[in-house]
């Protein structure tokens, strides 16, 4: 978001186990919103688009006021031109599907222009006759995600779309939602408590908890620190780059990072996707798959042996350690994070400023096609 | 088929049309009005609605009354307008739509409850106001119900008697409906006209009643897909 339409927020809600209290600005294009179940996202965004009544505080919108409770003045959702994704999807079921995108149409300027370009972004052309009893879970998200966006707001919201898939199809529906991200001139606060989500997506995120903002930052920052955010208890933290594909044959796949020059070797989420050179694709590495080792090792299976810098060394608990590796020829913009031992950092002497390699499995480095390149 | 029992069929069928008519739209308002509210002061209001269908049929025959009367509360309004409406068939539709009209508000009000609100919600996050969200979302996918709630209100409208007879009276070709009807030609011993009014009201209801069924049950099976 530009400062000239950032969202600021002074807002205390009242919730059933604690009262949500939020102040902040938002300036990022995109936005996330990160915490647990019943943290009070949803609250938090349902105030912002104006649909709860009993929201007290200030929100403003670049120069347009929605709330100002001391003055007794709530701005009603219709008048507040945002895009609003719930977790349901929530088409309307006596409507097809264009007509469901062009509910809200009539108030964009671009109208029919605008209609066309989500169409060919979220590909549900094959869709539009059909009603929504008839899609399935995805294409309903897919579906939602249009109606916003048609209806030309200058701020969409998105609470948690992508909850309500199962695993897979989540992380297939995903890439529609980062392709109609970046082509879509429009600011974004996406809630989820998906930490890949939130990387794919977000430029910047804030951590709710019980109602309260603990903590705010980049994705990478934020999601590796577990004093942060606990998002990757279960699975531990995973890097997500883009990358573009640059070589696809039958027997290796290599991607270039993208606002970088490493070349890294991946493989597909769904075994039967063929990449094309030039496709764009987000990369998922666990951070506990990833070796260091202080030498080149030489002849290793491992289809990634890269430079690096360790930039930092963060104790996540008594025995596991998180490293931040800077690669070798990147301007520091692509971090990449990896869990050790302290027992492995003890045994190597690993420190801050040391030169290393790091070892990735290319099976390790699993690629989803974001666009194709036609 | 005598002529007077057909007549009373017909008017029957007047009389419970353009009661439904002219109830209907003011109890699809209310209803939906009354669908989202959930404070006490509303559900007192909303019961006040209610009270024709427990009350004795003759007690709200008899309030109409007094109501219509000349020396009643509207009877100078009505007297102004020239009307003199006891005993006329138009007393037979204000009977009616007053006895109709708790059966239609609340069967409306149930169809407008079984919308998720967030479709409302979301409607207005797409720039639409509440009266646009009313005509394109709640409307339309409260239609099935709305349609049966019009049904049973002209079913009951049909099956009004103590109400009716107190304020239009029973008479033949003029006020007689088939409830009256009916009572009359039991009086009277006349079993085949009684047989054949029974027959019909019999036939209408049941046809409305399954009709009624039909559109609820398919309109909350529609509901749960969405």
């Amino acid at each position: 978001m530009s400062d000239t339409n950032a969202l600021s927020i002074d807002l205390t809600l009242p919730l059933a186990p604690f009262t949500l209290r939020f102040q902040g600005e938002l300036k990022a294009r995109v936005t996330g919103l990160f915490g647990p179940s019943g943290s009070g996202k949803t609250s938090l965004v349902e105030s912002i688009a104006g649909l709860r009544r009993d929201a007290q505080g200030v929100i403003r919108f670049g120069s347009s006021t929605w709330l100002e409770s001391g003055r007794g003045f709530t701005a009603p959702p219709e008048k507040r031109n945002i895009g609003f994704v719930p977790q349901r999807g929530l088409l309307f079921p006596h409507l097809s599907v264009r007509q469901n995108l062009l509910f809200g149409a009539k108030r964009a300027s671009t109208g029919i222009e605008l209609f066309d370009q989500v169409v060919e972004l979220l590909q549900i052309e094959n869709l539009l006759d059909r009603m929504p009893q008839t899609l399935s879970g995805g294409e309903r998200q897919r579906v939602a995600a249009g109606r916003a966006v048609c209806s030309g707001p200058e701020l969409l919201i998105m609470d948690e779309p992508l909850s309500s898939l199962d695993a897979g199809l989540r992380y297939s529906t995903l890439p529609f939602f980062i392709r109609l991200v970046k082509e879509m001139d429009v600011n974004l606060i996406w809630v989820s408590h998906d930490a890949i989500e939130i990387q794919a997506i977000c430029d910047e995120v804030l951590v709710i908890e019980q109602g309260n903002m603990i903590e705010r930052g980049s994705p990478t920052d934020v999601l590796s620190n577990p004093t942060l955010s606990n998002a990757f208890e279960f699975t531990g933290f995973h890097n997500v780059l883009r990358c573009r594909i640059e070589i696809a044959t039958d027997a290796e796949t290599i991607a270039c990072m993208e606002g970088g020059k490493t070349r890294i070797s991946i493989t597909a989420r769904r075994l039967t996707t063929e990449f094309k050179p030039g496709d764009l694709v987000i990369v998922t590495i666990p951070a506990r798959s990833i070796l260091i080792a202080k030498q080149n090792p030489g002849d290793i299976s491992a289809g990634n042996v890269l430079g690096g810098v360790i930039k930092r060394i963060e104790s996540q608990s008594p025995s596991v350690v998180t490293v931040h590796v800077q690669l070798e020829n990147e301007d520091g913009l692509i971090p990449l994070v990896v869990e050790l031992t302290t027992a492995a950092i003890e045994r190597l002497g690993l420190e801050v400023d040391q030169s290393i390699h790091v070892l990735i499995k290319s099976t390790a480095c699993v690629a989803q096609t974001i666009f194709q390149n036609s | 088929m005598s002529s007077s029992a057909w007549n009373a069929i017909l008017l029957t069928i007047q009389v419970s049309g353009i009661a439904t008519l002219i109830i209907f739209v003011p109890a699809v308002l209310l209803a939906s009005y009354f669908a989202r509210r959930n404070s006490i002061a509303s559900h007192f209001v909303f019961s006040l609605f209610g009270l024709p269908m427990v009350l004795p049929p003759t007690a709200v025959g008899y309030l109409l009354l007094r109501c219509l009367a000349d020396n009643g509360p509207l009877g100078p309004v009505l007297m102004g307008m020239n009307l003199n409406l006891l005993l006329t068939w138009q007393a037979a539709v204000i009977a009616a739509a007053v006895m109709a009209f708790p059966l239609i508000i609340r069967t409306a009000k149930v169809a407008f409850e079984s919308i998720d609100p967030e479709l409302e919600s979301i409607s207005r996050t797409l720039g639409r106001g509440p009266w646009s969200t009313f005509a394109t979302v709640s409307l339309p996918l409260a239609s099935r119900g709305l349609l049966a709630a019009a049904i049973l209100g002209f079913t009951r409208a049909i099956g009004e008697f103590g109400a009716t007879v107190t304020v239009a009276g029973n008479l033949p070709g003029k006020t007689q409906t088939i409830a009256s009807a009916i009572y009359s030609s039991q009086q009277a011993g006349d079993r085949t006209e009684a047989t054949i009014l029974i027959i019909f009201a019999l036939v209408i209801g049941w046809i409305s009643i399954f009709c009624t069924e039909l559109l609820i049950r398919r309109s909350s099976v529609e509901g749960r897909k969405a």
